[in-house]
């Protein structure tokens, strides 16, 4: 905050809703002295916040000293077998790694059948060596020999939840740690290029693997 | 799955994050283990539903309510401001609203909500109070009756914390850093600048405080210099003139 900005603040900064934070601090008798004289100048201005308020005084009374019931477990049970039906996945609650490694080990599998002989031959320069794409649509990985004789691969998806998975990537001695950005309003993309230096002689020399970063994976809510 | 034996029904923004990392990590039963701590939370936000939509099937809308539930804990980003709590509420209680049955009917009163609240905040800055039903219905074009309808109906608090850029909400950071720099005033110069923010008129300090109305005023800017100085870092002992 710049210092010019002190006056703006005191002047127009009761007019800003509080935060839930600031409402559930202010429920719990947690904010100081200071603080609370803040909260209540808005206070005294907003029935909606007035309102949010007493809604968050009547969750925390209602779930107080709330008991989890068999019903409750059910549920629960009902919602992971609907979840597991729902995902087709095995043991869903797959999170978004699991897919994105799962739809990876996919490519890989294609890879290797694509390149099942050692060396690459038979491409020109300019040429796409590599695509695949799943049966969902879901990730596409295309590989270009450029015409420089380096090797890009290209990796795009619509699942905007990935953005910020990373992927450490190996082909033969090249080593590459990307991570998926996104790209517009629609993809998550990553490349990764191979100086001609650099490419593999052994193309099914290869390996990717999605890290888990729980802090990073996710899409902005 | 497995199901732990956990009796009581409590979460904090600690244990949420901790659930949630190993959820994300793989740990499949984090998840539910995290449900399990929110399925009171979550009886309640049924409850409120079926206040809205009696006609709705109380099973019908936990599941809706538990998909929500899932789809914050799958999308939920460490790096965001803000707990998982209040994410999986609205995207909980979206899920149930957006639930055919429900919807149909609830669309106009979820327009109606969000003009009234609109609308308050409009009137919020030009009046600098709270402003009457009446003034709220002449400000949103709707009767009084539907301004009460709207907001008794639709008393959830989502539409703020969706940060669709329509409504101002405060910025943690700053709030932290004002109440953090005023804790460092005098106690003359936190009350004056307390009750200038809360809009009090200096004659009105003036009388509170015993002190006359130029002193107060003069009390006011020493402080604000005084401010200045320590957001820019500058002054961080306590004044006691």
């Amino acid at each position: 905050m710049k210092p010019e900005d002190i006056d703006q603040l005191l002047e127009s900064g009761r007019y800003k809703h509080l935060s839930e934070e600031t409402l559930v601090s202010y429920r719990d008798n947690q904010l100081d002295r200071i603080r609370v004289a803040l909260a209540d100048a808005h206070l005294r201005l907003c029935l909606i916040c007035q309102e949010r308020l007493a809604f968050l005084k009547e969750e925390a009374e209602a779930v107080a000293n709330y008991v989890i019931t068999e019903e409750d477990r059910a549920a629960i049970q009902q919602t992971v077998r609907d979840l597991e039906a729902e995902t087709n996945a095995p043991g869903l609650v797959s999170t978004e790694i699991q897919r994105l490694t799962a739809y990876i080990r996919d490519m890989l599998v294609a890879w290797s059948v694509v390149f099942s002989q050692p060396a690459m031959r038979g491409f020109k320069d300019g040429d796409e060596v590599f695509r695949f794409e799943n049966e969902k649509g879901l990730l596409t990985v295309w590989v270009m020999l450029e015409t420089d004789a380096s090797l890009t691969f290209h990796f795009s998806s619509p699942e905007l939840a990935w953005e910020g998975a990373q992927l450490r990537f190996r082909l033969g001695r090249f080593n590459k740690e990307v991570t998926l950005q996104r790209e517009g309003d629609s993809r998550v993309v990553a490349t990764i290029e191979i100086p001609r230096r650099e490419r593999a002689k052994k193309m099914n020399d290869i390996s990717i693997e999605v890290l888990s970063n729980p802090g990073a994976i996710g899409s902005d809510l | 799955m497995k199901l732990e034996n956990r009796q009581n029904s409590s979460c904090t923004d600690e244990a949420d994050r901790e659930l949630l990392c190993r959820y994300q990590g793989g740990d499949e039963t984090a998840f539910v283990e995290l449900l399990e701590v929110h399925s009171g939370y979550i009886r309640h936000w049924v409850k409120l539903a079926l206040k809205q939509a009696p006609w709705a099937h109380a099973d019908d809308l936990r599941q809706e309510a538990h998909w929500g539930f899932f789809e914050a804990a799958k999308k939920y980003k460490f790096s965001r401001k803000g707990n998982f709590h209040a994410l999986a509420r609205i995207r909980a209680w979206g899920r149930m609203f957006d639930s055919p049955e429900v919807r149909i009917v609830n669309r106009t009163l979820y327009e109606n909500h969000n003009e009234v609240i609109a609308a308050q905040d409009r009137l919020m800055k030009k009046l600098g109070r709270s402003p009457s039903y009446q003034e709220l219905a002449q400000e949103a074009n709707l009767s009084i009756k539907q301004v009460e309808t709207a907001r008794k109906v639709v008393p959830f608090p989502s539409a703020l914390e969706e940060n669709d850029g329509a409504l101002l909400l405060e910025d943690s950071d700053t709030s932290q850093l004002l109440g953090d720099a005023i804790a460092l005033l005098s106690s003359d110069q936190a009350e004056v600048v307390t009750r200038r923010y809360a809009g009090d008129k200096f004659r009105e300090i003036a009388k509170a405080l015993g002190k006359s109305e130029d002193a107060v005023k003069k009390l006011h800017e020493r402080a604000k210099k005084k401010l200045k100085g320590i957001i820019q870092g500058k002054g961080n002992r306590k004044d006691e003139t």
